[in-house]
Parts: structure tokens; C-alpha cells; sequence
């Protein structure tokens, strides 16, 4: 008993120590951690400080154009909750906005003013809105503002307000031969900007811009087959929204072209996802054809699961037979120890094959 | 039980075909590991991963009281400020004590909360993002179920809001194909009707003429992935399909969409690396998706229990049993588990041989292994919860994206979300299942409207009173 406890006091020892290793270890990793967090943030405040400087701003005070407006302040100065440590510039553009929108002030300057806020806050949407107003009634030159939205979503592109604006105005104009373009800026940055796909669906719609699509979708997929968006955009382009049937010949082409992009990666979730959608509409002779084929690349040992999910997936829905759904429960068998993650799912999954094979 | 917490933690392996999207993982799973790694060789993991409740609480204390410039920013979304900071302090419980409650009236932080609202608040009816700003459904939302919480302190708070003319707002922002636009002139997506028939249902304003034709809507945003995007023909997301099955949930209408895709495409977005979910196939684990992705199993209890008559969860509770084994039961269950493992090592032996590119692993935490979580919620909650305590914790209070990324009230509020579904499953009479010590478990939240159920009964108990007056 006594020798029991020493040991375990022995262990508790050791253990602290470890304990205490751990907290060094950890506190020193956090701190290097911390330390280039904090030197980045500090890195982008000198940027934010010498941008600021760099264009010089001029207060509302000084501008003959506002002379004799009194801005409206902030919630009427009442003591608010979570209140912004507003510089003094941004505070001074907000109170001539309200001002502006208080009074539905049409003109050069409460344009002008729209850019000031929105350079200031991406999202607000009032301003964008606003715009949108003194566009229409100043009779403004829509493609100098296209120009313009094009030099900004170099800047910002995730923002819902910027994509609505260009389309509104683009709708108005009537005139679609830029919209591919634009996307273009943005999808060079960032491949999966979800605003720019979904952007690009509407044009292509509105403007009947089917053509050369399809290729555009291969070149995004060649430059990364794991491109989701890309591979989404895909299925829009090739069905054209849904008017095209899903007919067999088309089934067959998009099994065809997904299998050559997963012998190149088979790693690739979204290309498993994709085949799913088409080869549940595929007759059960060619269906026993990808079958084998993804057999083949399984036994490349790839250290993937997506050929068992896609197999299981197959069985299930297209093969059916018995000796196929023993084999689904097999494989889900397999995955639920091999894939812990998703245990409950496959132990769901399991489950239901047991069911099927009973009836 | 899974994620890199367990010694067969999976890196995404490469096949030779390298893009964009492969280096980005690799990235962050590297950065993960690194963070993990302080815990799972710890041998008194249990007590180290904690939730730093303190921290948190003095962050969200700190940013009621005021926020830095670099929130300007947000200038059009401030009652999300108020919401996210309201919110999280809900969840971790700091409201529920008497004591913080007679300080936090007594400061007249429950009176700046409504003023601040108020201020927001459109003559037209709905809210917009500050003073004077256009009415918009995202912050009407956010709003509405600020006032939600503050009823919790003062329960006439949600008279502020003007029902009728809210009303008249929400069908104002309705089309005829049932969607609803974020404001005037602005985009529609499924975000706008969730918004929509979240606020409309918490105010109980839900009536035919608001509801009708949206959840059809809804359905034509399914994908062939299984999930929900936006608008119809773009990406499933986990945010919009988040707001597509709560918005489906209110109107009963679960039943209008292909369930199983949707369970199959929600269950791969759990990352077998991190425990986190992605929002979307082939992106990066976020914290926020704990929320926007775990948060939506709630929404299939009842599906789940319909489609199995329960058979299911009785497999599940015989298989926890058994690894639930008792003190007495221990030894032999220790031989046992030595002699499993023996095997299992040999397994394992084998297994490398096999595979080539077999990364380190880490040292198995026992009591991971067998530990099932809920039946009723079909991921990894136990994983999850790891990745939210281990990676997404900033250590000035607040949490994050992912390691490296600062913390934000944003992300602290949806990963303190998913933190709570991920805890509390949905049947009264199962226990919590909390990765940690007791002390890590938070309040209870109603997924529905995403606020704790503490702030819904209040509301519905501010109604009730209104109906018996009238």
C-alpha cells in the first residue's frame, strides 16, 4: 500500500515537472506566437498611419462646398453601449452623412461623400445604396463608375455591398461585355471568392454569356482541381442553369472527365462529390465500368477514403443487389474504424445498409 | 476521440498533385498540430484543456465598455456588436448571476444596450446598422435578438421594438418567389430569409403572408453537394445552410429538402485533421463553422428518430456502456485494453509498412478512445470541442479563426455557439458531453434563433403576459 503511494507520489512528481515543461514549452511557443501576431498587427498600423498621412485630409471645417452644414452626432451623443473609439476624421465624415441621408440631399458633394464612408466601412450599405440614388438623379456616368469599382475591388472583394452595387449598375447599363473581366480581378487573388463565382453566374444569366464558358471552368480546374467553386460553376455551365437535360450522353461525358481529374488527384473531395451527381444518372452497365476503374485507383494505395465513400455510394443507390450492399457494409465497416471522425455518421450509415439487406 | 487529439490523427495526404488548395491545408494543419500537440502529450489533458472563462468574460466586459478604432469598420453593423459581445457573455454565463446582474442594471449598461438599439432602429419599421442607417434584415436580426437577452434583465426591452411597422418592413423585403431581400435595392440570398423569419418568429409576427412560398424558395438553394448556397446554382456554404435548415425548422418544412445529401455533405465538412469544420468542400477549418455547420444537427433529431424509431441510438447506447466501464471493472479492463492494444500496435506496425508516407503520431489518450458523445448529434462533438479549446483560444481572452489569427467578437461568438451545441444535445434526459473538466460546459442555447434558452423563455414569457392583458 505505503510503496503504492510513494510511487504514485514519485509520479505526481515527475508529473508536475513535466507539467511545468509543458507550461514553459507552451508559454514559450506563445509567446513567439504572440509576439509575430503582434508585430504583424503592428506592421499594418504603420501602413494604416502613413496611408492616412499620406493623403491629406482635409476637415469638413475647411471645405467652402459644407460651410454652414451642422453635422448630426452620433445617437444624439447619448452614452452608448459598445461604443467605437472613433477617430476624429471618421467621426466627422459619419455626422455629414447623416446629414446628408436625414436630409435625402441630392448632390455633388453627397456624392463625393459616398466614397469618403465607404472607404472608411466596406459595408455600409446605406452609403452604397445612397450611391446608388445620386447616380440615377445626378445623371452620373455609369461606366466611369464601373472604371471606378474596378480599381476598388483590387482592394476589398468580400463584401456583399460592392458586388450588389456593380450589378445594379450593370443592369442598368444593359450592358454585360465587362462582367467576365471584372470577376477575373477578383478570382486572380483569391480562385474561390464566393461573391465573384456567384457574381459571374448572374452575369452570364442576364447577359447570355454562355459561350466560352465551359472552357473558362476547365482552366480554373486545371490551375487547381481541387477548386470547388470551379468545379460548382461547372455544373451551372454545362446543364446552362438547368435548360440542358441531364441526359445519359451528358452523364457519361462529365463520368468520363471526372474520373481522368481524380487519376490525376484522388484526393480530391470535390471531384468525388461531383461524380456522385452524375453517375447516379448513368445506365448500370457503364455504372460497373467506373466501378472497376475506382477499384484500380484504390489499389494504388492513395490513403484516401473517397473511393470506399464513392463505392459505398454506388452500391447503394445504383448496384443495389445483395451481395453489393454486403459489400457497402464492408467498406462502411472499414471507414467507421478508420475514419473516427465520422463514427456516429457511418455507424448511421451502417445502420441502414443492415436494414436494407434485411428487406 | 478523433482529430489529431488521437494517435491516428490523419494528415490530408498528398497524391502528387499539387495546388493552391493543398499547400493552404498543409499550412494550417502544421500550425494546428503545433498548438494540439501542448495538449496530447500531456498526460493530465483532461485538467489542461480548459476554457478560460475569465479571460473571455474580461475581453466581452471590456468591449461593452468600448471598442478600439480598428472596429470603425463596423460602423454599420453595430447591433452585431451588441449582439455578439451580449451573446457570448449569455453563453458563458456571466449573466445568470445575481450579483453581475444587479451591477450590470445598476452601471445602466441594460439602458446604453436598448438607447444604443433604439437609435438603430428605422421609423419605417426594421433596424439598420447605426443611427439613421437603412433598415436591413442582418441587423434587424441581430437586434432583435439583442433585446432578446436584455429582456432577460428588463422584460419589457422588446416593447422598444415597433411590431407592426416591423412587420410591414419584413414584407416590404419579401418577393413574390418567397425570398427576401437583405434591405431596399439589396441582395437576396438564404441569409435574408433566415434573418427574415427568425426575427418575425421571435416577435411572433410569423403569420401566413410572411411565411408562405419561402420555404419552396429555400429548397432551390439545395446543391447537388447536399448543402445550401446563397441563391440557387451556387456553392453550398456552411453559413447559408445554416440559415436555410433554422429558416426551414421555422416553418416546418424539413421535409421539403433531400435530407440524407444533406447529413452525408455536413458530416465530411468535420475536418479529420483538426476536429473543426470547413464551410465549404476543399477550404480551410474555421472556427465560426463550429457554429454555422455543427450547430445545424440540432435541426435533425426529430428526422433521425422518425427514420430509425430509435433502433439507432440503442446500437450507440449498448456500445457506450460498454466502454463506461466502472471502478471495479477497471482492472481487468486495463488487461484487457493492454492485450487490445498489443494488437492494436501490432496493427498499427503493420498499417506503416503499408503505408509509406505515414506521418508521426501521437501518444493515445485512453480515455478518448470508445468516448461516443451524443447520439442524437451525427459528428464529432468531443473532436470539435478540442479544436475550439485548443486552437481557437486566444490567450488575451476571446477566440479566433484558427492558430495565429487574432481573436474577434465575431468569431468569439460563434465558436462559443458551436462550443454550446456541441455540449448540450438536444434530449432533456441525456447528459451533457463536455471534452474537459464539468467547469468547461456553458449555457444551453435555443439553435432556432441562436440565444440561450435563458433569453428565448424570456421573450416567450413577455408574450404570454401580453396575451393574458390583451
Amino acid at each position: 500500500m505505503s510503496n503504492s503511494t510513494n510511487q504514485n507520489n514519485g509520479e505526481l512528481l515527475s508529473q508536475n515537472k513535466k507539467e511545468e515543461k509543458m507550461k514553459q514549452d507552451q508559454n514559450t511557443i506563445r509567446n513567439v506566437k504572440k509576439k509575430e501576431v503582434e508585430e504583424e498587427e503592428e506592421e499594418n498600423k504603420i501602413e494604416e498611419l502613413s496611408s492616412d498621412s499620406d493623403d491629406d485630409w482635409l476637415s469638413f471645417s475647411k471645405r467652402p462646398e459644407w460651410k454652414g452644414v451642422k453635422p448630426i452626432p452620433q445617437n444624439n451623443n447619448e452614452p452608448m453601449i459598445c461604443p467605437i473609439d472613433y477617430s476624429r476624421e471618421f467621426k466627422e465624415i459619419m455626422g455629414y452623412f447623416r446629414f446628408v441621408l436625414a436630409n435625402n440631399e441630392i448632390s455633388e458633394r453627397a456624392f463625393d461623400l459616398t466614397l469618403e464612408v465607404i472607404s472608411h466601412v466596406p459595408g455600409h450599405y446605406s452609403a452604397w445604396w445612397y450611391r446608388r440614388i445620386l447616380l440615377e438623379k445626378l445623371n452620373k456616368n455609369l461606366l466611369k463608375e464601373l472604371n471606378f469599382l474596378k480599381e476598388y475591388v483590387f482592394e476589398v472583394q468580400k463584401n456583399y455591398q460592392l458586388w450588389q452595387h456593380r450589378k445594379c449598375v450593370v443592369d442598368k447599363l444593359d450592358d454585360g461585355q465587362y462582367e467576365k473581366e471584372f470577376c477575373e480581378i477578383a478570382l486572380f487573388k483569391d480562385a474561390k471568392n464566393i461573391h465573384a463565382w456567384s457574381y459571374r453566374i448572374w452575369a452570364i444569366q442576364r447577359f447570355d454569356l454562355w459561350e466560352g464558358e465551359l472552357q473558362y471552368a476547365e482552366k480554373m480546374l486545371k490551375k487547381d482541381s481541387r477548386n470547388n467553386s470551379a468545379c460548382t460553376y461547372r455544373q451551372f455551365i454545362i446543364t446552362k442553369a438547368g435548360e440542358i437535360e441531364e441526359n445519359l450522353e451528358l452523364a457519361i461525358q462529365e463520368c468520363n472527365f471526372t474520373m481522368e481529374k481524380l487519376e490525376r488527384a484522388i484526393n480530391n473531395e470535390a471531384a468525388w462529390v461531383y461524380l456522385r451527381h452524375w453517375v447516379i444518372k448513368i445506365n448500370i452497365e457503364k455504372c460497373k465500368e467506373i466501378e472497376k476503374k475506382v477499384i484500380d485507383l484504390n489499389n494504388k494505395k492513395h490513403h484516401c477514403f473517397y473511393p470506399y465513400e464513392f463505392l459505398i455510394f454506388i452500391y447503394e443507390n445504383i448496384l443495389k443487389e445483395d451481395n453489393y450492399l454486403q459489400k457497402a457494409l464492408q467498406f462502411a465497416e472499414l471507414l467507421k474504424k478508420k475514419d473516427p471522425i465520422r463514427k456516429k455518421f457511418w455507424s448511421y450509415k451502417i445502420f441502414y445498409l443492415k436494414k436494407n439487406l434485411e428487406n | 476521440m478523433a482529430s489529431c487529439l488521437h494517435k491516428k490523427a490523419i494528415f490530408t495526404k498528398h497524391d502528387q498533385y499539387y495546388s493552391r488548395t493543398f499547400f493552404d491545408q498543409q499550412g494550417v494543419e502544421r500550425r494546428i498540430k503545433e498548438y494540439f500537440i501542448l495538449f496530447a502529450e500531456n498526460e493530465n489533458f483532461h485538467q489542461k484543456i480548459k476554457l478560460s472563462r475569465n479571460l473571455h468574460k474580461k475581453y466581452l466586459l471590456n468591449s461593452l465598455k468600448g471598442l478600439s478604432e480598428s472596429n470603425q469598420a463596423l460602423d454599420a453593423s453595430i447591433p452585431w456588436l451588441i449582439y455578439w459581445t451580449l451573446h457570448s457573455l449569455d453563453i458563458l454565463g456571466v449573466l445568470d448571476s445575481e450579483e453581475f446582474a444587479k451591477e450590470f442594471i445598476q452601471k445602466g449598461f441594460v439602458k446604453k444596450a436598448i438607447s444604443t438599439l433604439s437609435w438603430c432602429q428605422s421609423k419605417d419599421g426594421g433596424f439598420g446598422g447605426g443611427h439613421l442607417q437603412l433598415p436591413h434584415l442582418a441587423p434587424t436580426y441581430a437586434a432583435t435578438n439583442s433585446f432578446a437577452i436584455l429582456s432577460r434583465f428588463d422584460p419589457t426591452a422588446i416593447s422598444v421594438i415597433d411590431r407592426k411597422k416591423m412587420k410591414q418592413f419584413l414584407l416590404k423585403m419579401k418577393n413574390k418567389d418567397g425570398s427576401f431581400n437583405l434591405h431596399e435595392n439589396g441582395e437576396s440570398d438564404t441569409r435574408g430569409a433566415y434573418c427574415a423569419l427568425s426575427t418575425a418568429h421571435l416577435l411572433q409576427i410569423d403569420d401566413q403572408d410572411v411565411t408562405e412560398n419561402t420555404g419552396k424558395w429555400i429548397a432551390t438553394c439545395q446543391t447537388y453537394e447536399g448543402g445550401f448556397s446563397a441563391r440557387p446554382w451556387r456553392e453550398a456554404h456552411g453559413g447559408y445552410t445554416f440559415c436555410a435548415i433554422a429558416a426551414l425548422s421555422i416553418l416546418g418544412e424539413l421535409d421539403k429538402i433531400e435530407m440524407e445529401p444533406l447529413i452525408d455533405w455536413l458530416a465530411h465538412k468535420q475536418m479529420r485533421f483538426s476536429g473543426g469544420f470547413q464551410g465549404r468542400i476543399n477550404k480551410l477549418v474555421d472556427g465560426c463553422y463550429s457554429f454555422w455547420q455543427g450547430g445545424v444537427f440540432s435541426f435533425f433529431k426529430d428526422y433521425l428518430n422518425e427514420q430509425t424509431n430509435q433502433d439507432i441510438f440503442k446500437i450507440y447506447q449498448i456500445e457506450q456502456e460498454q466502454t463506461n466501464v466502472k471502478d471495479e471493472e477497471k482492472e481487468i479492463k486495463e488487461e484487457k485494453e493492454e492485450k487490445e492494444k498489443e494488437k492494436e500496435e501490432k496493427e498499427i506496425i503493420e498499417e506503416e509498412k503499408e503505408e509509406e508516407e505515414e506521418e508521426e503520431e501521437n501518444e493515445p489518450l485512453d480515455w478518448l478512445e470508445g468516448n461516443y458523445g451524443s447520439v442524437n448529434l451525427l459528428f464529432d462533438e468531443i473532436s470539435l470541442q478540442g479544436y475550439i479549446l485548443a486552437c481557437c483560444q486566444d490567450n488575451r481572452g476571446g477566440l479566433m479563426d484558427k492558430p495565429l489569427k487574432g481573436r474577434d467578437l465575431y468569431h468569439t461568438c460563434y465558436c462559443l455557439s458551436g462550443l454550446s451545441c456541441s455540449q448540450n444535445n438536444l434530449s432533456k434526459e441525456k447528459n451533457p458531453v463536455v471534452l474537459g473538466l464539468e467547469e468547461n460546459l456553458v449555457n444551453k442555447i435555443d439553435p432556432i434563433h441562436n440565444i440561450t434558452e435563458l433569453a428565448s423563455n424570456s421573450v416567450k414569457k413577455y408574450f404570454e403576459n401580453l396575451n393574458n392583458k390583451n
